[in-house]
């Protein structure tokens, strides 16, 4: 028996141009609002058996979330139609609905209501939820006290808790440290082996293939693929390895088009054995766990001269800044390339742009003694 | 088969079914949110001041005195006596029609405030929207309670006992809770549409407010009003606004002492199902795309 299908949903979203934003345009103006129509979803067909584990992946803007509202009902589908059948519990955020001059105790009642559950359920499961979060100590202090990653933790472990038939999650594992996510990982599983229906979004690529057995390629609001999660995700990564686009700064990308990494040199003209700072700036549309950032400089000719990555904490959605101080710039002179990479934590390309940025290296004050691509800032003594 | 989403998605309304009964049933399957709604209300909204739920008893206390002042001093303005009490205390009768049209005013303008602030938790998880707009009306309606409460010791503490009329003021008090709620609906979704309705929210009251004999008795009410050779029944026409029925009616409790009028209390149960209903039926069809208006 299925418990989720979807036959030709659609949702449309207006863009307006000119929208009657009072009601004295309303009726002032007497003219009916200007927007262009645009298809979030289209012609989305799915059909997800009860049970069953089921990703979704695509680029950004495919599609995921609307779908994954259009299947929590918090939107309605403008054409076709979508069918649930069982209690769904969306994950769409954690801590939905906290108040924070409540303390947490009064929070877990409020969001424990919101997410539908009754008052006894809650009351017998309030020391697995509170201990699950791990939050013994400051449950009864206001939630505004908590940081960030104990707000999380007590949003999933009311949630989970719901005890739902089906389980929506977007992106929700993408929080915390990694103790905190194995064990979302774990409780997922064990909804899983409970039978319960669970539907994932999500860019993490290897869990997914790891925990679904069938996923779905959304792109342009509809399906592009769907079957045994290796096949789609292996088709997946095919398409997104020579996805080119450009990105705001005129450059050329190729990724996903979660991420965007831009480069900055300062100075953009660097003496020799002088020194030099690259500065990154990193654009998130979305959350990435643990990723890696990476650049080659590369001379003129295009011959790598030197590479490095490494590896960056978990970055939230929004736009970070990462910069690379060096003491001594060990180049000769002439025109150098950038190309920066950016991956997730699992090796899969996010996003990379071969012509980065450049810069100059010019000889120091007194000329360059140096040739070839490198120079070993020695010292000569003579006897 | 077991309904959708936290088991409203079933809820559709059954034909023949008045607005009503269907938003009764769908408060009841969402019982738990609505109390925990209400509670985050009432908890929240005291939580960081020192003087807690006294805060609610400020204002119509400062109220009270500059009415009672401006009107017993400047005006001279005095309220036949209560019909049996005979009460006089022009505080006492101010009261009587003040506190439920606060009551109104707060739950209104609250109500569309909560709404525009549910809206990213509209966003994220299903539940019925008209939640949001009863926890916060519901809540108005409790401080009304504490706040009546506080007046009927005054009255006993002045040496008239209301206490009898319990029954019939916590009627009164229902009916207004559904009047206010029907109108919270209409104004909270449009509200949230319409970045102007705020604006003509407060213009609305405050001509509202000198519509409804709330500081001045409904005797210094012209009976006739000539404008332009038109003669207008002038007092009828303001007997009209609902809300002066409700200033009465309470008034009936609160001053004279006695049992509002079956006439009274006939045209309130109208006013408010027919006002909650339509309030109602404005919102559901609304509802679904809230979410896209935010």
């Amino acid at each position: 028996m299925s418990a989720i299908k979807c036959r030709d949903a659609g949702k449309v979203f207006r863009r307006f141009s000119e929208r009657n934003q009072t009601l004295k345009q309303v009726v002032a103006r007497r003219r009916r609002a200007v927007f262009t129509e645009h298809w979030a979803v289209r012609d989305l067909t799915l059909e997800i058996a009860e049970g069953e584990t089921f990703g979704i992946i695509g680029g950004n803007g495919a599609g995921k979330s609307t779908t994954l509202k259009l299947l929590a009902g918090i939107l309605v589908p403008d054409e076709g139609s979508v069918q649930v059948t069982g209690r769904v519990s969306a994950l769409l955020e954690l801590g939905a609905g906290f108040h924070p001059e409540l303390s947490g105790r009064e929070n877990v009642f409020l969001n424990g209501a919101i997410l539908g559950m009754s008052r006894k359920t809650l009351l017998t499961r309030f020391d697995d939820i509170v201990g699950f979060a791990g939050l013994e100590e400051s449950i009864d202090e206001p939630v505004k006290t908590y940081s960030s990653g104990m707000f999380a933790r007590l949003g999933f472990a009311v949630a989970v808790n719901v005890d739902p038939d089906i389980l929506l999650l977007d992106e929700v594992l993408a929080v915390g440290d990694e103790v905190f996510q194995r064990r979302c990982g774990e409780k997922v599983a064990e909804l899983r082996s409970s039978g319960k229906t669970v539907v994932i979004v999500s860019h993490g690529l290897q869990e997914l293939r790891k925990m679904c057995r069938t996923i779905a390629w959304i792109d342009h609001g509809t399906v592009k693929a769907v079957g045994p999660s290796i096949d789609v995700v292996n088709e997946y990564l095919e398409s997104t390895r020579d996805q080119q686009r450009i990105s705001s700064d005129g450059l050329v990308h190729t990724g996903t088009g979660i991420v965007t990494t831009f480069v900055r040199t300062h100075p953009e003209v660097v003496v020799q054995d002088g020194s030099a700072e690259f500065e990154f700036t990193i654009d998130c549309a979305e959350a990435i766990v643990e990723p890696r950032l990476g650049f080659t400089i590369r001379s003129s000719d295009g011959t790598p001269v030197v590479g490095h990555t490494m590896p960056l904490p978990t970055l939230a959605v929004g736009t970070h800044r990462s910069t690379y101080r060096m003491g001594r710039i060990p180049l000769t002179p002439g025109h150098y390339e950038i190309a920066t990479w950016f991956g997730d934590r699992n090796g899969v390309e996010l996003d990379s742009c071969l012509t980065a940025s450049g810069f100059e290296v010019k000889p120091p004050s007194g000329g360059s003694h140096d040739f070839g691509l490198l120079t070993l800032g020695g010292t000569w003594e003579t006897t | 088969m077991k309904g959708g989403i936290n088991g409203t998605r079933h809820l559709q309304q059954r034909p023949s079914e008045t607005f009503v009964r269907y938003a009764a049933r769908r408060a009841i399957a969402e019982r738990e949110l609505l109390w925990n709604l209400l509670l985050r209300d009432l908890r929240s909204r005291y939580r960081r001041s020192t003087i807690g739920w006294l805060w609610s008893m400020i204002n119509p206390a400062v109220m009270t005195a500059i009415y009672t002042f401006v009107f017993t001093v400047f005006f001279h303005v005095k309220p036949a006596p209560g019909i049996p009490s005979g009460m006089t205390a022009y505080a006492f009768y101010l009261l009587g029609g003040l506190l439920p049209w606060n009551a109104l005013v707060n739950g209104v303008t609250g109500a569309s405030a909560a709404l525009v602030g549910g809206g990213g938790l509209m966003a994220k998880v299903r539940f019925a929207r008209e939640h949001l707009v009863f926890a916060t009306v519901l809540a108005m309606s409790t401080t009304l309670l504490a706040e009546l409460s506080v007046l009927a010791l005054m009255e006993l503490i002045g040496g008239y006992v209301v206490l009898q009329l319990l029954p019939i003021v916590l009627l009164l008090v229902l009916l207004l809770t559904m009047f206010i709620a029907g109108v919270s609906l209409v104004v909270a979704a449009l509200n949230l549409r319409y970045r102007d309705v705020q604006h003509l929210m407060s213009i609305g009251f405050l001509v509202w407010f000198y519509l409804t004999p709330v500081i001045y008795p409904v005797g210094l009410i012209p009976e006739k009003f000539s404008i332009g050779g038109a003669t207008l029944p002038l007092r009828t026409i303001l007997g009209m606004n609902p809300m002066s029925r409700f200033v009465l009616a309470f008034r009936n409790c609160f001053f004279d002492v006695t049992l509002p009028g079956i006439g009274t209390m006939v045209g309130l149960v109208a006013i408010s199902f027919t006002t909650f209903s339509v309030g109602y039926r404005f919102f559901i069809r609304r509802a679904p795309w809230f979410v896209e208006e935010l």
